[in-house]
């Protein structure tokens, strides 16, 4: 440990060290067992040094038993059996290695975890290579509907959600190129209507992307 | 009103219960090294048994870690512990006291004794003497101006300014100072206590 971070650290003890070097501090606690041991002793001479007791790190150990939770049931009530350290240390607490590496283990599973449902995810998502040919073979056409549609033309035609399934299920298999325009035309149309209504309502600016979606389907010449 | 020394160890331990939070235990660790004595003072009023306050304090640090998501810093991380501490201690006590009577009905004095009398570790007890009294004679035994500035700052409580207007010298001095005083009752007690400290 170099002096200048011994320093650091004691003024740190003082509430007088800067900010920057409160956080290198406690950045290199995490792998510096003598820098905590170091904070320790000068903890435990302001404790001296104003008449308080003195405790070594075996409350330090047993908390971090506890907390790591492997520590034994505390004997409260039978205190003549309660086992006493019989030195006094202040030695950085050790963490239990099997925790750390059931801890580890268990991190990597976690990740595992993750990392299998991202793929599963994105296969079913995204099925790139399932059905090329309803996003290929259906371009711009599909855009071909009539776009501020009447309302009552397409409110919808009179079919119903069940009506709606049932026609969808099949053209999933058979799927000719009309089935799927008009697939696509009701499907899409009570969103536009939806869309064309809000839009009178909300205000000229939000007609914008319906202009742009008729400029698309009827290109100036 | 809050002094700008406890403001800014507000914010220091505000930093360590932060990383704490994340789960960095080793920030934890250190807001337990630096409470402990502190804690220990005060638990030892409230159960006079030192067995018992080891007990209490253990019991107080693993709650106050597991609810630190409840910490808001309106008050001083000390605060929020004493607290803890003293809520730690009472149902300690009833808790003791319960089973001395499930214990002895007969005996309820007995039972009401065994909570106040004193069970401490004697070893661990003579251990910590052993060690206070060599901390203080390493100190005894450093130069003036570094035994003075290390004594201004513990027991008088003063700033690194407040220090630098006292001894008349730049506060980078007053810093290197107490540094070296602290640096060197370590090495001293590092020699006759081989691995107490470092």
């Amino acid at each position: 440990m170099t002096e200048t971070l011994r320093q650091s650290l004691s003024a740190l003890v003082d509430q007088e060290a800067t900010e920057f070097e409160a956080r290198k501090i406690v950045d290199a606690t995490k792998t510096r067992g003598d820098l905590k041991a170091y904070w320790a002793s000068c903890q435990a001479i302001s404790s001296t040094m104003r008449g308080e007791s003195l405790l070594g790190s075996s409350l330090l150990d047993r908390i971090n038993a506890e907390l790591d939770g492997v520590a034994e049931a505390k004997p409260i009530v039978d205190a003549s059996h309660h086992q006493v350290d019989p030195h006094v240390t202040f030695l950085p607490a050790k963490e239990a290695l099997p925790n750390r590496f059931a801890a580890l283990t268990g991190q990597l599973a976690i990740a595992a975890s993750i990392a299998f449902a991202v793929v599963i995810g994105v296969k079913v998502v995204a099925p790139v290579d399932t059905q090329p040919s309803v996003a290929v073979a259906e371009p711009l056409e599909v855009i071909k509907f009539q776009m501020p549609v009447q309302k009552e033309t397409v409110s919808v035609d009179g079919m119903t959600s069940q009506q709606d399934a049932v026609e969808r299920r099949p053209v999933a298999r058979i799927l000719t190129e009309q089935d799927m325009k008009q697939l696509v035309s009701n499907r899409l149309s009570p969103y536009l209507i939806r869309h064309a209504e809000n839009t009178a309502v909300v205000g000229g600016t939000s007609v914008l992307p319906l202009a742009r979606i008729m400029g698309r389907d009827e290109p100036i010449e | 009103m809050e002094s700008p020394v406890q403001k800014v160890e507000a914010e220091n331990d505000q930093l360590l219960v932060d990383r704490a939070r994340l789960g960095d235990r080793h920030a934890f660790d250190l807001l337990v090294l630096k409470y402990q004595s502190r804690l220990l003072s005060l638990v030892n009023r409230l159960v006079s048994n030192q067995s018992d306050a080891l007990d209490v304090l253990q019991d107080t640090f693993v709650k106050a870690y597991r609810s630190l998501h409840t910490f808001r810093g309106e008050s001083a991380f000390y605060t929020w512990l004493y607290r803890i501490a003293v809520n730690t201690a009472k149902n300690h006590l009833a808790s003791k006291l319960k089973e001395s009577k499930d214990v002895s009905v007969d005996d309820e004095a007995t039972g009401e004794l065994s909570v106040l009398q004193d069970l401490s570790a004697p070893d661990e007890e003579a251990g910590a003497e052993e060690l206070q009294r060599a901390i203080l004679h390493a100190i005894e035994q450093l130069p003036d101006d570094l035994k003075q500035a290390l004594t201004l700052r513990e027991l008088e409580g003063m700033s690194y300014d407040e220090i630098a207007l006292a001894m008349n010298c730049p506060i980078g001095t007053v810093r290197s100072r107490i540094f070296r005083a602290r640096d060197h009752v370590v090495q001293e007690i590092s020699q006759q206590f081989p691995g107490t400290f470092l």
